[in-house]
Order: structure tokens, then sequence, then C-alpha cells
């Protein structure tokens, strides 16, 4: 069965926001690959100074 | 930062986010994950350890762990230097297209102007067609461009990257800004990100998620083992290959909502699904992309110089790394000059290029694209594992990683390229096999041999020859 989200891919009507599973997907994607730039950036920054 | 460079490429841009969305858009981020985890760091560390403890390049960097593996080394140089005769064309291409965003040459029909007009596509691979003068001069440009900066050796290198990494990241932020501004964005962005978490129970997904890590990281072409030998004698090798692994991944990530953002806005003009539009490969950059760059309501110009001017930033990197391996390998072998060593390198791959060039270049190029990033590759990279694990000593590289990094790595590292890496390469390999069987790439099945798996044992052979040439000893002082 379709849902709202696949049902407006279909009929291609404008979005209001982004679907909140499309939502935590982006915060997780984000937070693994920029937040794992930012720790592993900090402990080589770290390791230097010490 | 060379490393980092050479990891992303043009098929962040126009392979992750096409892959991530057929594969279940977001949900193809949990076995992307998992596959840069268990393979793609564990052969990223593995690679640094391997050239930072030989201070060599991947065919001394073999030979010093046995002489008669040293051709695993050559035939791990050899597979970039092939990949990056075409790879260099592709940017060639971008360098035209870059020229042509000053009057938006391709007009409305940006389909007819790539294939006839500008690539001359003949009927098929086996007819050759004539060299295209407009693609031979940017193609000159591009090989100078990378000779100009190899031949110096990695001072130079370390100069250019300095610009060539940032650079093309800052424009890539640039054009998905834009692209979210325009209408139609969050359409593009839903298809790119809402989950399918059904899809997590198909192998297949699975197999496409390490296929990418492996294809994206820059592992198994020596590339990785050469830039490590540069590496200070107290570089931290974990921490430099979770940094390498994570910034590739990240650019990919940032790559999805630049092109899909376009792509909703290019389907809302059009009034059109996005299911039907070029969302791959140079179907991506040099069809779709140019199509939606027309319709924007302003600064097309600029957005056509940002677009094309980032993605032969991003390939810049990548090209000098695939060939540095094995000016590397001839420098070291017969201890030539840099300059000499790259010249004639340079040379050959510039005469290689030139079939690529021709009407039927994109067939070539397709085909061969398909056999080494399925075949040639994985087989390098599983020959390197078995060498490195069965033959030499895994721990013996864990045991030196840790000695200057600041995160030690326990013998989780040693399961993962003993038995998890080679078991994931080899279902990969037998995978494109019995797809091949079935379904031959191309027809004729003969052009499978001659463009496919020929390339494949003649690197192999070539490999082999190197290998049995006398190494020129180091001249006393």
């Amino acid at each position: 069965m379709d849902t709202d989200e696949t049902k407006n891919k279909k009929r291609g009507a404008p979005m209001n926001g982004l679907p909140p599973s499309a939502l935590v997907m982006l915060i997780f994607g984000a937070v693994v690959c920029y937040g794992g730039i930012a720790y592993f950036l900090y402990r080589a920054f770290k390791a230097r100074r010490t | 930062m060379a490393a980092i460079g050479s990891a992303i490429g043009l098929g962040n841009v126009w392979r992750f986010p096409y892959i991530a969305y057929s594969n279940g858009g977001g949900a193809f981020l949990i076995p992307y994950f998992v596959a840069l985890f268990t393979a793609g760091i564990p052969m990223l560390i593995l690679e640094f350890s391997v050239g930072h403890w030989s201070r060599h390049g991947a065919p001394e960097s073999f030979k010093k762990i046995g002489k008669k593996w040293e051709w695993v080394g050559w035939w791990a140089a050899l597979v970039p230097f092939v990949i990056v005769t075409y790879y260099i064309v592709v940017m060639a291409w971008c360098f035209s297209y870059l020229i042509y965003s000053l009057d938006l040459r391709w007009g409305l029909d940006a389909k007819s102007f790539f294939l006839s007009d500008f690539l001359s596509v003949t009927t098929g691979p086996l007819e050759i067609g004539g060299i295209r003068i407009p693609i031979l001069l940017s193609l000159l440009v591009v090989w100078f461009l990378v000779f100009l900066i190899l031949y110096k050796g990695v001072g130079r290198i370390g100069k250019v990257v300095m610009i060539t990494v940032p650079l093309p990241w800052i424009l890539l932020i640039i054009l998905a800004i834009r692209g979210l501004t325009l209408p139609g964005a969050l359409e593009g962005i839903s298809y790119y990100l809402t989950p399918n978490f059904s899809k997590l129970t198909d192998l297949n997904v699975w197999l496409a998620a390490y296929a990418q890590v492996f294809f994206s990281v820059g592992i198994a072409q020596g590339i990785m083992i050469s830039y490590a030998s540069h590496l200070h004698k107290k570089s931290d090798i974990s921490n430099n290959a979770f940094i390498v692994a994570l910034a590739d991944s990240g650019t990919s990530f940032l790559a999805g909502f630049a092109v899909f953002s376009v792509i909703g806005y290019l389907a809302m003009s059009q009034g059109i699904g996005i299911e039907s539009l070029g969302i791959a490969g140079p179907q991506l950059a040099f069809i779709t992309y140019p199509t939606a760059i027309s319709l924007f309501p302003v600064a097309t110009t600029i957005f056509g110089i940002l677009f094309y001017l980032s993605l032969l930033t991003f390939g810049i990197d990548s090209a000098f790394s695939m060939i540095e391996p094995m000016t590397l390998g001839i420098q070291q072998k017969w201890r030539i000059t840099k300059g000499k060593a790259t010249a004639i390198i340079c040379l050959v791959g510039f005469l290689a290029s030139l079939l690529f060039t021709t009407g039927s270049g994109l067939y070539w190029l397709d085909i061969l694209d398909y056999f080494f990033s399925r075949f040639g590759m994985v087989l390098v990279g599983l020959i390197e594992c078995l060498v490195l694990a069965w033959v030499f000593r895994v721990a013996f590289f864990r045991d030196h990683a840790n000695k200057t990094s600041d995160i030690l790595i326990g013998q989780w590292w040693d399961i993962l390229i003993k038995y998890v890496v080679p078991a994931i390469l080899t279902i990969l390999l037998v995978a494109s096999v019995y797809e091949n069987i079935l379904r031959p790439y191309v027809q004729p099945w003969w052009v499978v041999l001659l463009a496919g798996v020929l390339p494949c044992v003649a690197i192999f052979f070539a490999a082999w020859i190197l290998m049995k040439q006398k190494t020129k000893k180091e001249e006393p002082l």
C-alpha cells in the first residue's frame, strides 16, 4: 500500500518539508560523516599538542 | 591531504548519490557505514602501514615482503594507470564543458549536443571513428597539467593539494546551497534520503555498499602505499585512515544534496518523474546537469562554471594519484629521476588515452571501466589481502600501525583483514563473473574478451615482466 510519501512522489506534488524518516537519515549521515571527521581531527590536534 | 584528494574523485559526485538512491535511499547509509568500518578503513590502515613501513612504492614494498611477490605491487600500480587513461578523458570533457559553460553551448538539447556534436558517437565499439579535435586539445591540456604537478615530486603535490582539496569542497557547498534554494529541490532530496528499510534484507544492497566503499576510498591501487611511503616517521597511521575514509564519505554525502536538489528542480520544471532522468555517470554530468543549468532562472553561466570546475578539481587529485604508483615504481626500479619517470608515464598515458577521444571512445571507456572496477581492482585487493595477511604476518602491520598511532587497533583488525575482507571480495568477484556469464555486459561476447578480459590478463603479464627486469642498484654518493 502506498504511503503519503510515495503518493506525493508519484504525483510530483510540491512538498512542505522532508519526510521524518528522510530527516532521521540526514541527521544519521551527517553525524557519522562530519561528526566523525571532527572527532578524529580533534584527536589528531590533541596528540600533536601533547 | 594528498590521500584525501586521491580518495575524493568524480565517483563521489556521480556514483554515490545514484547508488544510494537505487539501493534503499537513506537506508543505504547503514550498509555503507558498516562496509566503511569493516572493510574500507581496515584496508586503508593496512596500505598506510605497508607504505609507511617500507618507505617505498607498491612494487618495492611487495618485493620487501618477498621477492616473488613484487608482481603484486606492479599489478596494483598498473590497474590505476589503465584507469587513468580514460579517467583523464572524462576530465578533458569537463574542461571542454567548463569553456562551453560560458555560452551554454549545449542549448536546450544537451543529450544531442553531448552524443552527436561533442563526442560524435559511432554506432558501436568496433566502428572506431575519427579523433575529436576539441577533446584532443582538452586532453593535451589536462595531461600537461598533471605532468606539471607531478614532475617535481611530492613537494609540489603537497602545494597543489592545499588548493585542489578544499576548493572543490567549497564549490560543492555553494552548488548544494544553490540547489537547495531551487523549487522542487525538496522532492529531489526526499528521493535521495527517504529510507526503504526492506532493502536491507537484500544481499545485493550490501554488496553494492562494499563495492562503493572499495572503489571510492582508493584502496587496492597502490596509491595509498605510495603516499604513505612519504609520510613522516611519526605520522599517526590509524587516525589518518579514519580521516581519509570519513572525508571521502562526507564528500559523497554532500554531493547527494548538490545532485538531487538540481534533479528535483529539473523533474519539476519538465513535469517528469525523477526516475526518468539520468542520474549517474557521464549522463548526469554531461546531459542531465547541463539541461538543468540551462533552465536556471539566474546565473546560469556561473553555475555551469562552478559545476565543471568542481568536477575538474575533484578529478585532478585522483588523476595524479593514479599515476604516482607507476612513476614511483619505475623511478625506484631503474633509479631514474622523478621528471624522467613522470614524462615517460604521462607520454604513454596520453597515447593510450587517444582511443577514448575517438567516436567509439564512450563505448571503450564504459567497457574498460566496467571490467577494471569489477574485476581488476577487486582481484588486486583480494591478492593484496591474501599476500599481506596469509603469506606475511598481518599482526606485524598492526604492531607497526600501533607504534605511531593514537588509536590502538586490536586483534579484530587481523580478523577483518584475514577473513572478512577476502571473503567479501571473493563474493563480489564471483557475483560479477556469474552476472557476466548470465548476461554478458556487452555483445557480441568476444568484445567482452577483447576489451574486458584481455586487458586484465595483459596487465598481469606486464606486472610479471616488470618484476623480471633487473633492479638498478642505488649509486653510491
